[in-house]
C-alpha cells in the first residue's frame, strides 16, 4: 500500500468511524464511504489539505471520485488542475 | 375543559456571537457552503464558565419577570435537554435551585430536537389532569460542548441557547384575561367548537420511531459504549446521518403538521404562525412547500441562531410573541423533530 493511500484510508477511518472495517482501495469512491455526504466531504478536505500541504479544489471530492483521483490530484496537483 | 395556557415567554442566547467567518478550522473555500447548505450565518456560544442550566436560568427567569409571579408560585419545571450539565442529576434541579422555585419539583426530558413539542404536551398533560396549576417549561441546549468543533457535518448547524414558557391552567383567574381582546380576536371564533375557542394548547400529536435511534446520536459514554470501550474518542461527539435526517425532517415535519390539522378538525388556513424547528432553511421551505403554505407564515430566526436543539421552538416562540409576529388569540402550530428519531406537532392558540 502506498503511503499516500495509507495517510487518506486513516484520514477517513478516523473521520467516518463507521469506515472503521471497511477495505479502502484506489477504486473505492468517496461515495461508498459510510456516512459520506456534501458536509462531511469538508472534513476530509480539511485533513488531506493539513497532511498534504495542498489545497483541494471543492469539485475533486465529488461522490464518485475515486480515492486514487485523490492520491493523483494529492501527488502532483498542477497536472491535475490542467486536466480538470 | 381546561388547558394549558400561555403565559409568558422567555429566551436566553450567549453573549458570544460566531459567524461563519470565524469558523477558521474548516477551509477558508468551504466556507460558503455552510449558508448555503444551512441558512446559518451566525450562532451563539456559551462562554468556557457557562453550561445547560446556566442558560436556562436566565431564560426561566426573564419568563417569570414577564408572568409577574414569584419564583414560590412555581409548582412544577420541566426541563428539556440533550446537552445536559451531567449525566446526572437532572440539569433541572440547579434550575429549580437558581431560580429560587422552592416549591417546584423539577426534572429532565430528553427528546433531542423535538423536546420542545413533547415537554409542551407533557405541561399541558400535568395541569389538565390537575396535578398543577401551573408548570414553568424550559428548553435549553450547550452543544457547542458536545460537538467535534473540527466537524464540518454537525459543528457549523448549531448554536447554543434556551427558551421558557410559562403556563397556567386555563381556569385560573389570571390567565382569562386576554380573552376577551377584541383587537385579537379570531373573526372565526363564533364558529370554534367548544373544545378550540380558548387560550391554550388544543392538541398535541407525538411520534417515535426507535428503529432510527442511529441516526442521530453520541455514541460513546452511555451504558451501550462506556469510555473505556470506546475505540476512537470523536465518538463521545453527537453525530448525524445528514442526508438521512434531512429526508426524516421533511417528510414527518410535513405528516405532522397534517396529522394534527386532521385530529382538531380545523382547516389549514386558519393557521396564523408556523414555529417550526429551526434546523435549517432548506428544511422549512421543503415543509412548507410540501404544506402549500407561504413561507411566510413560518417564524424563521436560524440565521441568527443556528440549530439550539430542543430549544430552537420556544427561543422562536418567544420572539414571534415578542415581535408580534404571532398575536394573542392566533392560532399557531410548534412542530419539531429529531433524535429518536421522534417528532411532534402542538396546535396552540396563543
Amino acid at each position: 500500500m502506498s503511503d499516500t493511500l495509507e495517510k487518506i484510508r486513516d484520514g477517513i477511518q478516523e473521520i467516518f468511524p463507521e469506515a472503521a472495517d471497511m477495505e479502502i482501495t484506489n477504486d473505492t469512491t468517496l461515495e461508498e464511504i459510510p456516512d459520506w455526504d456534501s458536509m462531511s466531504a469538508v472534513n476530509l478536505q480539511g485533513y488531506i489539505e493539513q497532511t498534504f500541504q495542498v489545497i483541494i479544489p471543492q469539485d475533486l471530492l465529488a461522490d464518485e471520485t475515486t480515492i486514487q483521483e485523490v492520491i493523483s490530484y494529492v501527488q502532483d496537483p498542477e497536472k491535475i488542475k490542467e486536466a480538470m | 375543559m381546561k388547558r394549558a395556557v400561555i403565559i409568558s415567554t422567555g429566551s436566553y442566547l450567549p453573549e458570544n456571537h460566531v459567524h461563519n467567518e470565524n469558523l477558521d478550522q474548516f477551509p477558508k473555500t468551504s466556507k460558503f457552503i455552510i449558508s448555503q447548505k444551512t441558512g446559518v450565518f451566525s450562532r451563539r456560544s456559551a462562554s468556557e464558565e457557562e453550561c445547560t442550566s446556566d442558560l436556562a436560568i436566565k431564560a426561566g427567569r426573564r419568563c417569570i419577570e414577564k408572568a409577574g409571579i414569584s419564583p414560590e408560585e412555581i409548582e412544577g419545571i420541566v426541563v428539556s435537554t440533550s446537552s445536559p450539565d451531567r449525566m446526572q442529576p437532572a440539569t433541572a434541579t440547579r434550575v429549580q435551585h437558581g431560580l429560587g422555585a422552592c416549591h417546584a419539583f423539577a426534572f429532565d426530558i430528553n427528546s433531542v430536537c423535538s423536546g420542545s413539542t413533547y415537554g409542551i404536551a407533557l405541561a399541558n398533560s400535568f395541569i389538565r389532569s390537575g396535578q398543577c396549576s401551573n408548570i414553568l417549561f424550559i428548553a435549553s441546549e450547550v452543544y457547542s460542548k458536545i460537538l467535534n468543533k473540527k466537524d464540518f457535518g454537525t459543528y457549523p448547524f448549531f448554536g447554543d441557547g434556551a427558551g421558557a414558557v410559562f403556563f397556567k391552567s386555563s381556569d385560573s383567574k389570571s390567565s382569562e384575561p386576554d380573552h376577551a381582546d377584541p383587537d385579537h380576536a379570531d373573526p372565526d371564533q363564533s364558529s370554534l367548537s367548544q373544545p378550540d375557542s380558548g387560550r391554550g394548547i388544543l392538541c398535541s400529536c407525538l411520534r417515535t420511531d426507535g428503529s432510527g435511534s442511529n441516526t442521530i446520536c453520541v455514541p460513546g459514554g452511555g451504558t451501550m459504549m462506556p469510555f473505556e470501550k470506546m475505540k476512537n474518542p470523536n465518538l463521545a461527539y453527537f453525530k448525524m446521518k445528514g442526508k438521512d435526517v434531512f429526508k426524516f425532517a421533511v417528510e414527518k415535519g410535513a405528516e405532522i403538521i397534517t396529522q394534527i390539522i386532521e385530529e382538531s378538525d380545523i382547516s389549514l388556513d386558519r393557521i396564523k404562525c408556523f414555529i417550526c424547528h429551526q434546523a435549517n432553511i432548506n428544511i422549512i421551505h421543503t415543509i412548507a412547500e410540501k404544506l402549500d403554505v407561504s413561507t411566510d407564515l413560518f417564524f424563521i430566526n436560524l440565521f441568527r441562531y443556528g440549530n439550539t436543539a430542543s430549544a430552537s421552538v420556544l427561543i422562536a416562540l418567544d420572539e414571534a410573541i415578542c415581535s408580534e409576529f404571532v398575536k394573542k388569540n392566533d392560532l399557531a402550530i410548534t412542530v419539531a423533530f429529531g433524535g429518536g428519531l421522534s417528532w411532534g406537532a402542538n396546535l396552540i392558540r396563543i
